[in-house]
């Protein structure tokens, strides 16, 4: 069985690579995500068989020290490997003739700029995004692996 | 070295260079969006729009390189020659699909639509009412009609809990104050049970685990479907 400690040390040390990454918003999305805690909201069957005169309500339970691992690390699986997936669909509609995107001039690349931060938050093209999710698939299977690791209880 | 050390070795070494440049953002959701709006393309396509697609920037000119908005701004917008998609459908007026555009309630108000499609007319006259500002006249913005959208998508990517159910109540914000014409979804790429027992509650669409390769996509892509079908037999059009 392992301790709680086991799983904070982990949990600490996936803090750090984000925030050397800049990607500490994940961090604090996560962290708010365990503030909450795991929210139970009675559907409306359970509503339905509750005993006479109790009504059922919602209620949050905590996030145990391995729950909260589990969930940093399926964020660092949504956000960047998926995220890496999306990007690939992107450039694979937009820029590559295909029977079904057929943009009648190929663009040499998709850009994202915001107004509010007055700057070019992204560029996307056939150079990079390939490296990237190349990558992010790697980056997936080892958080398979990380995430047996923890599942085993030995 | 034990194997977790080594395991977050291996992460230190591949995680920079997985990252898509959004994601260096604390709202990384303009690629999402854009990926969203490949779908309203595809469903149009199936249904008998024209292809190949057009696309054109703020100017009317053919973009080499496609810009999408990462904040939401006004469809009249020169700060960037920002793209958008032209759909034909024989018979039946233009419509134009944009990412990130503001837009007029019935009250009045303004709303965000991550994922828009509107009537070119409309869209044109926006452009053509709003003026750059220039010495002593600061600028005028017109944002389209929401009678005038055929579909209009809140796009969500990544799951946080309490700007979850918030995205969710400006969701019903904004559904509650669009025309009834325009048919409102709300999507996401992961799954969040306060956010689907509100909008369940309030009957309002929505589509979850809209991710490459999940099955949900095939149904997000035939509801948009749906949407063009009623487009293309309504007479209101």
């Amino acid at each position: 069985m392992k301790e709680d400690e086991y799983y904070d040390r982990i949990y600490q040390s996936l803090i750090t690579l984000l925030g050397q990454q800049g990607l500490s918003w994940i961090v604090q999305d996560v962290n708010e995500q365990i503030v909450m805690g795991k929210v139970m909201i009675p559907t409306p069957e359970e509503k339905k068989k509750a005993p006479r005169g109790k009504k059922l309500r919602t209620y949050s339970t905590a996030y145990s020290h391995k729950e909260r691992l589990r969930l940093l690390i399926n964020t660092i699986r949504h956000v960047v490997v998926h995220g890496a997936s999306i990007e690939k669909e992107v450039l694979s509609f937009y820029l590559e003739p295909d029977a079904h995107s057929q943009a009648q001039f190929r663009p040499l690349a998709i850009k994202f700029y915001s107004e509010v931060e007055q700057e070019e938050v992204a560029i996307t093209d056939e150079q990079q995004a390939p490296l990237r999710y190349a990558q992010a698939q790697k980056l997936g299977n080892i958080l398979d692996r990380l995430q047996e690791l923890l599942d085993d209880d030995h | 070295m034990t194997i977790e050390d080594q395991l977050l070795a291996e992460i230190q070494s591949t995680l920079g260079s997985a990252i898509t440049p959004n994601l260096r953002r604390s709202d990384p959701s303009g690629i999402f969006e854009a990926y969203i709006l490949s779908f309203v393309l595809r469903a149009a396509i199936r249904v008998g729009a024209r292809t190949p697609i057009r696309y054109e920037d703020v100017n009317g000119n053919s973009p080499t390189i496609f810009e999408f908005r990462a904040s939401p701004s006004y469809i009249a917008s020169t700060a960037r020659p920002y793209t958008h998609a032209l759909i034909e459908f024989p018979s039946k007026p233009l419509l134009e699909a944009h990412v990130g555009v503001l837009v007029e309630g019935e009250s009045g108000v303004l709303h965000e639509c991550d994922v828009a499609v509107i009537t070119r007319e409309e869209a044109q006259r926006c452009r053509r009412e709003s003026r750059m500002g220039w010495s002593g006249s600061p600028a005028v913005w017109i944002s389209p009609d929401t009678a005038k959208i055929v579909l209009s998508v809140e796009c969500k990517f990544y799951q946080r809990a309490r700007l979850d159910v918030d995205l969710a109540r400006s969701f019903l914000g904004l559904t509650s104050d669009m025309s009834t014409r325009c048919d409102k979804y709300f999507v996401a790429s992961a799954s969040a049970d306060s956010v689907e027992v509100l909008l369940n509650e309030k009957h309002k669409i929505w589509h979850r685990n809209i991710l490459p390769g999940a099955v949900e996509t095939e149904m997000l892509q035939n509801a948009f479907q749906t949407t063009f079908r009623n487009f293309i037999t309504s007479r209101k059009w």
